[in-house]
């Protein structure tokens, strides 16, 4: 755990110094309070229901979290500082969870920010507690699912500027299989396997303040296979 | 203290080291010499555990790299060519991060940290970030990460390179200093450095082992031939020609036409400190042979050269 958590700190130390990190909680905060307010027009629905905020975020992330990450493995390559990573007694496991949670930590303050809309909304209506907390968790859960995909773009790519879009374009694509059955005809196998590959879909029930064990599992699943698979193509470069 | 046994490492297609064996004993500084491109760095990498080797052996510090490259790291200071350091990090910071790496806390640590600092005569500037220090103080910063929890085995690739004369002179006495108590492994190819740092030698090139001894050993091996080149006004091609089997001293490597009119550019290697009486020889030659001597003077073997004619590849001729 130690050695993770000495990523985790230089990760959090360089994230603090630099200005991706905040660029992307004044993004996150602004656009996602934009579309609740102005385009979803929050007040003149007459109806207190935060469910427009939580339904653009699996497409605002799949564009914001790409910029967590992207610095990720791709940075460290370019500038060589990849290689005094790579040579100090750190299993390469204790690499990608130090930076993977860095990238976590920093999103978690930027969701913490975010409160302050509910917060601030709970005087116009009544909303449940329980249900916020299940749209929250599901935020994370799209965040670290997003994060992790990064996170293994980022170590296949040459440069960051290529990590971003490789990662961007790949989020957005996932999270939007589920609109492609809708949009032409497709045998239903296949417009199933869209829908269910869809994180968005996945998403779609945490918004509604359902916890679905099978949700959880889908982000589960998919957060610790991005990472496995980090793990393996960094072994693989040392030896390739 | 390290045993690499026919160590090879490809690329692709690209073969950067192609079955290199040696053995370093514990204590000492060992120096790899060789070109750009000799495959130094691979070398470094594969005993840093940056990278796993193709085929062939490696062990540091009775730790085989391929097995337990984790055990290797910690057994060894590794200074990366360039000294790369993360631009928005103090050397504070930086040394505060190898500090936990090595799994040192505490006061341990404070203590490990300071005495690295200071060893590597970063000190005075711990707090700068990276991105503002020169070239010559990124290298101790880098040399105080090696120096970090006094790993018995330091591997440093071209710890100097881009270093002042100054600091240039600094670095070597710390690195023999280090190389008392240490087994230290570096990289140069520059030939003056290896002579003054190094117990022993060894000359890479293409891949392979070329050479290897002590520095004396090393410098009577390079130092066989002195290469002399005269510009000689002659009547023509074929006299030239025929004159030059008279030259009394030296031997000629060939000719060809030089920039002025109807003048040759000959080359004439001759034995290791025989350049002066070659030199008179050249000139009574040729004013005996009626010839205008226009230049002549000593070329000095390029390191390239002398790789080449180490390993025995485009012997100079023609």
């Amino acid at each position: 755990m130690r050695p993770t958590i000495a990523v985790f700190r230089r990760e959090l130390r360089s994230a603090l110094n630099t200005a991706p990190a905040y660029i992307f909680t004044a993004l996150f905060l602004a656009v996602s309070a934009a579309w609740l307010f102005l385009v979803r027009g929050f007040f003149s629905r007459g109806e207190a229901s935060l469910r427009p905020y939580f339904e653009v975020m699996p497409a605002l992330l799949a564009v914001l979290v790409p910029a967590l990450t992207l610095r990720s493995w791709a940075e460290e390559k370019r500038a060589g500082t990849y290689e005094l990573l790579a040579t100090l007694p750190f299993r390469p496991g204790d690499l990608v969870a130090g930076k993977f949670l860095a990238v976590l930590a920093v999103f978690g303050s930027a969701l913490a920010l975010s409160l302050a809309v509910p917060l601030s909304l709970a005087r116009f209506g009544d909303f449940d507690p329980g249900v916020l907390a299940t749209e929250y968790l599901g935020v994370l859960a799209l965040a670290s699912t997003f994060a992790a995909l990064g996170q293994y773009v980022s170590a296949r790519s040459r440069t960051s500027g290529g990590a971003f879009l490789a990662t961007a374009a790949l989020l957005l694509s996932l999270s939007a299989s589920h609109r492609i059955p809708s949009l032409f005809r497709l045998p239903s196998l296949l417009s199933r396997t869209l829908v269910w590959v869809s994180p968005a879909s996945h998403f779609e029930s945490f918004a509604r303040g359902v916890l679905d064990s099978r949700d959880l599992a889908y982000f589960s699943f998919l957060t610790a296979g991005a990472l496995y698979l980090t793990v393996k193509s960094l072994v693989r470069e040392a030896w390739r | 203290m390290i045993e690499v046994q026919d160590l090879r490492k490809s690329y692709g297609s690209f073969e950067a080291v192609r079955g290199v064996s040696f053995e370093a004993a514990p204590g000492g500084v060992v120096g790899i010499l060789g070109p750009n491109g000799a495959g130094k760095t691979t070398i470094l990498r594969i005993l840093a555990g940056y990278h796993g080797p193709t085929s062939g052996r490696a062990r540091v510090a009775g730790v085989d790299a391929a097995e337990n490259p984790r055990e290797l790291k910690r057994r060894v200071g590794y200074l990366p060519e360039n000294a790369p350091l993360y631009p928005d990090l103090s050397a504070a910071e930086h040394l505060d991060f190898v500090a936990d790496a090595r799994g040192l806390r505490g006061a341990a640590k404070s203590s490990a940290v300071r005495t690295a600092a200071e060893l590597a005569g970063a000190g005075e500037i711990l707090d700068i970030p990276a991105e503002r220090l020169s070239k010559g103080w990124r290298q101790r910063v880098g040399l105080a990460m090696a120096l970090l929890g006094d790993p018995p085995v330091l591997i440093l690739d071209e710890p100097t390179a881009g270093l002042d004369p100054n600091q240039i002179r600094q670095a070597r006495t710390l690195i023999r200093d280090l190389g008392r108590e240490r087994t230290v492994l570096l990289s140069t190819h520059i030939l003056g450095e290896a002579e003054a740092l190094c117990s022993e030698i060894l000359i890479l090139n293409r891949g392979l082992l070329a050479g290897r001894g002590s520095p004396e050993g090393i410098a009577e091996t390079l130092a066989v031939q002195d290469r002399l080149e005269a510009v000689i006004r002659a009547p023509g091609e074929r006299v030239l020609e025929s004159a030059l089997a008279r030259l009394g001293s030296g031997s000629p490597e060939g000719f060809q036409a030089a920039e002025a009119p109807g003048a040759w550019r000959v080359r004439i290697v001759c034995p290791a400190g025989s350049s002066d009486r070659t030199a008179e020889a050249v000139s009574d030659w040729a004013a005996a042979e009626g010839f205008k001597l226009l230049e002549l003077r000593r070329d000095r073997l390029s390191m390239e050269d002398i790789f080449a004619r180490l390993t025995g590849e485009g012997e100079a001729g023609g």
